[in-house]
């Protein structure tokens, strides 16, 4: 009855074991991106993947594995295993560098191989609609008006929102009392909500609330303003002394090869040259292009720390 | 009448875009993989459709879009064929579907525990689609008046209706609460930063994830207990009988206020950006065991307990996306990775999507009717095939089982952590099942406290020290009286019948 | 039941205990309010209180179990059920070293064979056609990257 079948069955499994050894048998890497998946590091690599595979830049395959948890770490621990390994590539976003500084993890940025940098973010400083805040320097008057008192929205403890508003609050004087989010949705509903007076957002976060007139954005953490958003000026013109870039990178394990490094690196620029990365991915995000490879790269995840250390020092929350 | 002929007009359209036999084959793929990513252990909606999603690029974005919202939806139908089936649930949503869905199965009534899923779980998209089309700006609005101190209250309110979950001793019931929570603190303390319980491991610091933990004490837990009858270990018997494929008229009656009760509080959690699906289950569960007529049913397969969560959990799926299309505000994690896929496309999730693209806005709001109506018919038709698998020897479902629940917790972060404690937990739910200690209300504990915990910091952190905060805001106060309302309610019932009993 | 409830209380109150010990070492008050220690200090005292409770209600219960006929086969229950939980350990461990689908059909084939009075072609077939259709859908199709040992797949 049921099982006369079985002979039959163990055959056709038999033919089975064949065609998923032949699977097997191909060069693949291994994306591993230390966060969960739908965020923004899965995002991108999905899109890096997508860009080298639409273009054929290479034979060589890849799968993308979220390692979520830990802050980054769980996966951040995985890739370090992996030491001397050449087909491990792994996102980095300022999180990662900024959570073992606040104790939360062991693994630091500094020590994987650097790869390259393949794209850029920022944070803007945004108002609800109906905020008696026209202005950076409405803000500032606010804050010092009643110190500590203001209160101010972004996403998770100890990473960029906090660090940008004890950045923001070094430029103008003045001290403001943050409150964390779990990610950017939250963030938006609350400031929209009236329950926070200003927030910290990724352009992608809130240019749909701008655009439809319910928040305003006061101003951009770049050098410059940026391309995309021409009507905002950047802290720096304002007068306030504040830059804040946000990295997007690849790396590889601890002591990667030099061919693989050389081999990767070459990847990485083609595919971020590549139509799919620049109009379907960073258009579509809201990111800024920006491709810094090798020894550049490591020195700005230097420069990064470096920064990091000194805002959560100050801030009290520096736990290495 | 302008808003009406409005509606009309919005919907024709849509439905012009939804009926291209395009749109119609790519809506029935993606609900069609809804169920199957649901049914599986592990796999949720956000994992679903972040996988596809950039693998839709290249079509309409309409048709994408239809097609990944199918999937998100679609999830929250075929989740809980495991649920019921095996006990193991297959989406976060649907993880209180297996409180009384499992043992309805296990009394031979699977047939009518999954038509009742299909009907409620259609019920309840529709009757969120509904609301979507008629009103979602509105709602929208309302649901930014919920701040910290609101979802705070709201979870305290979820938590008091919650009592009467604690099952034949209360003592034990208070236990596994506090077990529940206890364990919910382990790992960051996402409010302040602070790392708790976790002895310096990268694995605790990610804390104790509930959905492992549901599956092991389900799932797993369950499996071990039939083991226990295995004395001979002879061939098994097929334990679980079949009796009707259909709810009897009894099951109607008994769900009707069910499915309308979870279909509205399912749709209004949904619509609010800080709860989603999950806790919309929850407190539709929460609900049904306080109102219920036959409480002495519950936890034993009280068919409406099966009914308000699955109305719930769809209705809340269609709720999401009400702050999502017209704030630009994601209400849930897969509605997160849908406006991801929105801006991709170069659309602008917000007030101007309608305005904008309104090909697109009201093609997806009727495709969710035909989803629906497609998803109901799949679910319906399929139900002898599901109800297959209880008639596979006993022998070979048990180790089944037991991979599904391995390789579903591994799925869950691709790490082995997850699996350890979904072992763990396995052995602790046959030692719960063993001596009676419920396990749901740990796994409630487990949800609702990170929530609770997280918003109250937060609103503390807003009030600047003023804890007078959760009181001071009408909307707070209101849900702290319902809950207050809520504990006492069952000492009110018990004081009237003792005063209409002294009358007689 | 008695006899097991106040086991569980015990372990209960002793779990409690050791959970208080661990959260008083945490900031039981912030500049805000109750801080990161309020919870688990609060959660770990209801623990220790309800072991108490179910402790006293049952040894306020009649002693009875004398009356009760014992199991026999109790050992043999708890043996099978100790037996599959191990298997399943054994399985996940093996999971890391040998890779998934080997130790997927190891375990599969033990179960089958120990639940199972098949011949032995038929329960290595079924084995073989379980753990190959979990590798080829999860692996291959949804593309989850699933444990790899020693022998690559």
């Amino acid at each position: 009855m049921y099982f006369k079948k079985g002979f039959r069955t163990g055959l056709i499994s038999l033919a089975m074991v064949l065609v998923f050894a032949g699977f097997a048998c191909a060069e693949t890497i291994e994306f591993v991106v230390p966060w969960s998946a739908g965020g923004g590091s899965d995002t991108m690599a999905r899109f890096l993947v997508k860009s080298i595979r639409d273009n054929k830049l290479t034979d060589a395959d890849f799968v993308v594995a979220n390692k979520p948890g830990g802050n980054g770490q769980i996966g951040s621990a995985y890739v370090v295993n992996k030491k001397g390994r050449d087909n491990v590539w792994m996102t980095l976003s300022s999180g990662q560098i900024s959570v073992p500084l606040a104790g939360l993890g062991k693994i630091k940025a500094t020590d994987f191989t650097a790869l390259a940098q393949i794209a850029g973010d920022v944070n803007l400083l945004v108002v609800s609609k109906d905020s008696p805040f026209k202005s950076v320097a409405d803000v500032a008057k606010a804050a010092k008006a009643n110190p500590g008192k203001l209160n101010v929205g972004g996403s998770a403890t100890a990473a960029e929102d906090h660090i940008c508003t004890y950045l923001l609050g070094k430029a103008t004087g003045t001290k403001m009392n943050y409150t964390a989010f779990s990610g950017g949705g939250e963030v938006m509903s609350n400031l929209l909500g009236g329950h926070i007076d200003v927030a910290w957002a990724n352009p992608n976060e809130c240019i749909g609330q701008v655009k439809g007139g319910l928040a305003r954005m006061l101003a951009v953490t770049t050098e410059d303003r940026l391309a995309l958003l021409p009507d905002v000026p950047s802290f720096k013109e304002l007068g306030y002394n504040m830059v804040f870039w946000q990295v997007r990178g690849v790396h590889g394990p601890p002591n990667m090869s030099k061919e693989s490094i050389a081999w990767s690196v070459d990847l990485l620029k083609k595919a971020t040259e590549t139509d799919t990365w620049q109009k379907e991915y960073l258009t579509g995000k809201v990111l800024t292009s920006r491709f810094i490879p090798g020894a550049d790269y490591t020195k700005v995840i230097k420069e990064n720390e470096e920064m990091f250390r000194e805002a959560l020092g100050s801030m009290g929350l520096l736990k290495e | 009448m302008g808003i009406l002929s409005d509606l009309f007009q919005h919907m024709g359209l849509g439905f012009s875009v939804a009926l291209t036999p395009v749109n119609l084959l790519f809506c029935f793929i993606g609900v069609t993989l809804g169920t199957i990513i649901g049914a599986l252990p592990g796999l949720g909606s956000v994992t679903g459709v972040a996988i596809l999603l950039p693998l839709t690029f290249g079509m309409d974005p309409t048709t994408a879009i239809i097609m990944l919202a199918g999937i998100y939806y679609g999830v929250m139908y075929g989740g809980t064929i495991s649920s019921i089936l095996l006990n193991t649930p297959g989406d976060a949503a649907v993880v209180v579907s297996a409180i009384e869905g499992y043992p309805m199965a296990r009394q031979g009534r699977a047939g009518a525990a999954f038509s009742m899923n299909a009907l409620a779980s259609f019920a309840g998209g529709t009757f969120g689609t509904i609301m979507l089309t008629a009103a979602a700006p509105a709602f929208a609005h309302a649901a930014l008046r919920f701040g910290p101190p609101e979802y705070f209250s709201l979870m305290i309110l979820g938590m008091a209706s919650l009592i009467g979950l604690a099952g034949s001793n209360p003592i034990k019931g208070l236990i596994m609460t506090a077990f529940g929570f206890l364990l919910a603190t382990v790992g960051v303390d996402a409010g302040r930063g602070v790392l708790r319980f976790t002895y310096d491991s990268v694995y605790m610091m990610t804390g104790i994830n509930f959905l492992p933990v549901a599956i092991g004490m389900f799932g797993m837990g369950e499996v071990l207990y039939q083991m226990e009858d295995v004395v001979d270990l002879d061939i098994l018997k097929t334990k679980i009988r079949l009796k009707t494929l259909l709810p009897t008229m009894a099951d109607w009656v008994r769900s009707r206020m069910a499915i309308v009760r979870g279909s509205i509080i399912g749709f209004l959690v949904g619509v609010l950006p800080g709860a989603g699906a999950t806790i919309a289950s929850f407190l539709a569960y929460a609900t049904e065991v306080k109102m219920t007529k036959h409480p002495e049913d519950i936890g034993k397969g009280a068919i409406e307990g099966l009914a308000a969560p699955e109305a719930a959990n769809n209705a809340a799926a269609a709720g999401a996306l009400v702050p999502m299309m017209t704030l630009g505000v994601p209400g849930s994690g897969t509605t997160a990775v849908l406006l991801g896929a929105f801006m991709m496309y170069g659309l602008q999730p917000g007030p101007l999507l309608f305005k904008d693209h309104p090909k697109l806005a009201w093609g997806l709001i009727a495709s969710m009717y035909i989803g629906n109506v497609m998803l109901v018919i799949l679910n319906t038709v399929f139900i002898p095939v599901f109800v297959c698998v209880l008639k596979m020897p006993q022998a070979i479902l048990m180790p089944l089982i037991l991979v599904l629940t391995v390789v579903g917790s591994y799925t869950l972060g691709n790490n082995m952590m997850d699996v350890g404690v979904m072992v763990i937990f396995g052995v602790i739910g046959y030692i719960a099942k063993k001596f009676n200690y419920p396990a749901a209300p740990l796994i409630l504990g487990l949800v609702l406290g990170p929530i609770t915990e997280v918003n109250f910091v937060r609103s503390a952190s807003l009030a600047q020290g003023d804890l007078t905060i959760f009181f001071t805001r009408p909307l707070s106060l209101a849900l702290l009286l319902g809950a207050l309302l809520s504990l006492v309610f069952p000492l009110i019932k018990i004081l009237f019948v003792r005063i209409r009993g002294l009358r007689r | 039941m008695r006899r097991a409830d106040i086991a569980g209380g015990l372990i209960t109150i002793l779990f409690g205990i050791f959970a208080i010990s661990q959260a008083a070492q945490i900031d039981y008050w912030w500049k805000f309010g109750p801080g990161p220690g309020f919870l688990p200090l609060w959660a770990s005292i209801v623990m220790v209180f309800g072991g108490c409770l179910l402790l006293i209600q049952a040894l306020r219960k009649p002693k009875q179990d004398k009356h009760r006929p014992k199991d026999p086969q109790q050992i043999k229950r708890i043996g099978n059920v100790a037996a599959v939980a191990g298997l399943t350990v054994l399985t996940a461990v093996g999971m890391v070293y040998l890779g998934f689908s080997i130790a997927i059909f190891l375990f599969v084939a033990l179960m089958i064979h120990m639940l199972g009075k098949y011949r032995w072609y038929i329960t290595l077939s079924m084995a073989l056609f379980i753990s190959l259709a979990f590798y080829i859908s999860f692996a291959k199709w949804l593309q989850v990257p699933l444990p790899e040992g020693i022998f690559g797949f």
